[in-house]
């Protein structure tokens, strides 16, 4: 059966674009260009995965509004911000809202793409445990690739699939350092250097918030981050 | 020229309130001056009015035409009679020539004193004949005779200097000897002299004399006046009588006792009134010019400083300049208001002061008519005197001092206070405008940014209004100024929704079957909104970093190993240029500093100093330590920086790039720079290298 994913978008040739890309890889797509109308049709039905724009018509936080709302009906719904918007302070209250990923508008639809199958995959994983399961084990950290989940001193981290991504990458080899570039193309996003540095600063914050000893993420000057080799 | 100084220069207009108070006084001076002389005048009138009705005191000295009268000095006391000119010296001398011989003259003074007469002769005679007993007692020998009232001519001869005792004949022509008069001969080099004093009584109001010089020689001159021959002599005579030895002398002049009692009356002090006789010779006189010294001294003490005084006596002085000085005679013939009051003019006359050089001596002279006679100008015959009233500029001076001073007080104290308030009114308009001036300087700060210091006024005036305009005018350009900071954040944001849809077409055309030239088109429209988000992405850079920055914490780190591990970081990145680091050993160069964004201005540098440096360029990192801060400098070899845009350098939107390279760049790179030191309470500057061989940034972090 064919996953359903609803686009909240007031931008209706954006909505539509990424409409037919999606179709286009087999997915089920609603379109809804206000919150109202996006709410009414969540009340028939749960979408499997929600795009949602932060400025909704005249609502300019509607975005917000309603990933509140989602999040509170279905705690595990896959929640992705697709917006314009991108200073620091949206992409903190998007993500404080429990979406799974704060987009862009620059990011490409093959990157898009690539982040839906993930947050599918995860899904998946969380619903039937596979056998074989991806982990990587390390010091205090422990990662599970299938299930897109990363735990610290045995504690759960919350964390987007672009830092999830970008831990992955770091923490896969331990001692070496990861360019942006590299960390970049690990988390399939193009992005400017600041905004590495900013992912790179939420994360090391999400780890400190349950361990308040935290350094495994070293700064190497000017060439990048690495996992600390324990 | 400063306000001030042009207030200076304004203020000094205010120095023609003393000079038109000077113009003032003058003027009131000169109408004292006419009020002086006429108050004197009619006070001199009254005296000669009342002069006119005793005319008996007076008219006896105008009877004689004929011959000049002998004027007797007042002598302070009696005089011995020894031949020698002691006590005389302060009497005049009347010189009388001998017509007959040019050497021979005489030279007379005559004075009284408590009834006697005193006559000293000096008599100039080459060759002096003593008297021979033997031949006449009287008519042999140089002698002298005077001449009484009574017509008794007493003679004096002698056989030898000593006393001389004085002879004259009677109506029977017999010689007599007067014992009354006393004389003393004595002979001088030039010839002799005669010394005589004689009872008021004897002369009877009436006297005269004539020189008897009898010649040795037998040579007769024959312009002889008066000759006669016994002998083997000659003997001429000279003198004011010796053309008429028998008619009657004239009156002689004295200053006489009664008519100064009628002067005492009108004694005023500072005044000084004298009656002259037709032959300008004094008769009375009451009364001082010198005001009593108790007057003066009062004046002086009460109402005025001697410097005003002076000051004031200085201003009048140079109001009227005068020629004459005044001299105090008893002989008024030199005295022009003196000579006019005989032609019957009443008249005034101002002469300088010789002993007080700031004074004026103010002279009236007021003709006295006989009685009967009318007081016609055409009567002058019948004027017996003239009455002269003498007083001191210092009179009125002394008045109209107070009146200066009050002028010099008040007119002093209006300029000092219309000064004190002029300056002090404009000192607080410059001060105001000085203000205004400071505060338009300061709102721009260093780096170019307004500032929201710009001070309000509610002045209601025009200074009030420039304020308040300054002020709107700041907040406009403020506006507009954030408006243009702001612009390319928003630019960046509304631009991101049409891109986003260019981009999302562009993917889905990317799965659409396309031929090869739609697909190249495709492919050039993808680069370009790719470039076309980059551009965006880096008009937003400023802002994001002021967000970062605002939302940073402070980390101790250390400097050296950021720049080390940076710059071997920027060799991999920039393996065209040659990039060097040194820094000075054994210090500590720990700070407290946000490392990403330390990362990030270098960044910036870096990104910078490559695209001017040339292939295979130094780019020189160097990290040094100083007292108070750290210092940073990025060098490079490329192009100099032109000196006009050297502190515009680091402010937002502006780049010294030329304009056809291909990259896109915003002048944001080293702004972002300068806000990241600004952050760190640091600060940058740009400057060419000493050898001109390129361009190096210095950074001062604060230890």
């Amino acid at each position: 059966m064919a996953r359903h994913i609803a686009i909240v978008e007031d931008e209706p040739t954006i909505a539509a674009n990424y409409r037919d890309a999606l179709s286009r890889q087999g997915y089920l797509v609603s379109v809804y260009s206000d919150r109202p109308s996006a709410l009414r049709g969540f009340q028939q039905q749960l979408p499997d995965l929600a795009i949602i724009d932060v400025g909704l018509g005249d609502e300019i936080e509607g975005g917000f509004d309603l990933c509140r709302e989602l999040r509170s009906r279905s705690p595990e719904l896959p929640i992705v911000f697709l917006t314009a918007r991108e200073s620091e302070f949206d992409v903190i209250s998007g993500l404080r809202l429990g979406a799974d990923d704060y987009l862009t508008k620059d990011i490409s639809q093959a990157q898009m793409m690539v982040r839906i199958v993930a947050l599918f995959r995860r899904v998946d994983a969380l619903k039937a445990p596979s056998l074989k399961e991806d982990i990587i084990s390390h010091g205090k950290l422990m990662i599970n690739k299938e299930r897109m989940n990363t735990r610290w001193n045995n504690l759960n981290i919350d964390l987007t699939v672009t830092e999830f991504w970008i831990i992955y990458a770091l923490a896969r080899h331990p001692g070496h350092v990861k360019n942006r570039q590299q960390l970049m193309d690990a988390a399939n996003v193009v992005l400017d250097d600041n905004t590495i540095t900013s992912h790179v600063k939420r994360i090391r914050k999400k780890f400190l918030a349950v361990d308040a000893d935290f350094d495994a993420i070293e700064t190497a000057y000017g060439m990048g981050y690495r996992w600390k080799a324990v | 020229m400063t306000l001030n100084k042009q207030l200076l220069c304004v203020s000094i207009i205010l120095l023609c309130l003393p000079w038109a108070g000077c113009q003032y006084i003058r003027e009131v001076d000169n109408i004292f001056r006419t009020s002086q002389e006429q108050t004197l005048m009619a006070s001199t009138k009254a005296v000669a009015s009342v002069l006119s009705q005793q005319a008996a005191l007076l008219q006896t000295y105008n009877s004689d035409e004929h011959f000049t009268p002998l004027y007797f000095h007042p002598l302070a006391s009696s005089l011995w009679i020894d031949g020698y000119s002691e006590g005389w010296e302060s009497i005049p001398a009347i010189p009388y020539q001998a017509a007959h011989n040019p050497q021979q003259s005489v030279t007379v003074r005559s004075a009284i004193h408590n009834k006697k007469l005193f006559l000293y002769f000096q008599v100039i005679d080459n060759n002096v004949i003593y008297n021979n007993p033997a031949q006449s007692l009287i008519d042999d020998g140089d002698g002298i005779a005077v001449i009484a009232a009574s017509g008794r001519q007493y003679i004096f001869t002698t056989s030898a200097p000593g006393n001389v005792i004085a002879r004259y004949r009677n109506e029977t022509n017999r010689i007599y000897r007067e014992s009354k008069i006393n004389a003393y001969w004595q002979d001088t080099e030039a010839g002799y002299d005669l010394e005589v004093s004689l009872p008021t009584e004897l002369a009877a109001g009436r006297l005269s004399f004539y020189i008897i010089d009898q010649n040795a020689d037998n040579i007769r001159s024959n312009n002889s006046e008066h000759k006669e021959t016994s002998n083997n002599h000659t003997t001429d005579y000279y003198g004011p009588m010796a053309n008429a030895p028998h008619s009657r002398p004239p009156y002689y002049i004295y200053q006489s006792a009664a008519l100064q009692q009628q002067l005492d009356i009108f004694e005023q002090p500072g005044q000084r009134i004298n009656v002259v006789e037709p032959h300008y010779w004094l008769l009375a006189k009451t009364g001082t010019i010198e005001l009593p010294k108790a007057i003066e001294q009062r004046d002086t003490t009460e109402n005025s400083h001697w410097l005003i005084k002076k000051l004031y006596r200085f201003l009048l002085n140079s109001n009227i300049h005068l020629k004459t000085q005044y001299s105090e005679s008893t002989n008024f013939s030199e005295r022009l208001e003196v000579i006019r009051g005989f032609d019957g003019h009443s008249n005034s006359r101002w002469y300088k002061d010789p002993e007080h050089s700031s004074q004026n001596i103010l002279a009236v002279a007021v003709p006295v008519f006989h009685n009967k006679a009318e007081a016609t100008e055409a009567n002058k015959q019948n004027i017996i005197g003239v009455v002269v009233a003498e007083q001191s500029s210092e009179q009125l001076a002394a008045l109209s001092d107070n009146a200066f001073n009050k002028l010099l007080a008040l007119s002093l104290g209006a300029i000092i206070l219309v000064a004190i308030a002029l300056l002090g009114y404009t000192s607080w308009l410059s001060w105001r405008i000085k203000r205004l001036s400071r505060a338009a300087t300061e709102v721009l700060s260093d780096d170019g940014k307004l500032l929201d210091n710009f001070p309000t006024s509610r002045a209601a005036d025009e200074i009030g209004d420039l304020t308040r305009n300054y002020a709107q005018l700041l907040q406009r350009i403020g506006d507009y100024t954030e408006y243009l900071q702001t612009l390319s954040r928003k630019l960046s944001h509304e631009l991101r929704t049409p891109l986003a849809i260019i981009h999302s077409s562009l993917d889905n055309l990317n799965n659409q079957p396309l031929d090869p030239h739609s697909e190249t088109y495709q492919q050039r429209a993808k680069q370009g909104a790719i470039r076309l988000g980059n551009i965006l992405t880096a008009m937003s850079e400023a802002s994001r970093v002021e967000a970062s920055i605002e939302n940073a914490e402070l980390e101790t780190i250390d400097l050296f190993t950021l720049l080390s591990g940076v710059s071997a970081a920027y060799q991999d990145i920039y393996p065209q240029h040659r990039i060097n680091f040194s820094s000075s050993n054994g210090f500590n160069y720990t700070i407290q500093a946000v490392p990403d964004l330390l990362v990030q201005m270098l960044d910036k540098l870096i990104d910078n100093a490559a695209s001017f440096c040339p292939e295979n360029g130094l780019i020189g990192f160097t990290l040094s330590h100083h007292n108070k801060y750290i210092e940073i400098t990025v060098s490079n070899d490329g192009p100099l920086l032109p000196e006009k845009m050297r502190s515009q350098l680091f402010n937002n939107m502006v780049s010294l790039r030329e304009q056809n390279k291909n990259s896109s760049h915003l002048g944001l790179g080293l702004y972002i720079v300068s806000l990241i030191v600004q952050f760190h309470h640091g600060s940058i500057s740009a400057a060419n290298r000493d050898d001109a061989s390129g361009v190096f940034f210095t950074i001062h972090l604060p230890t």
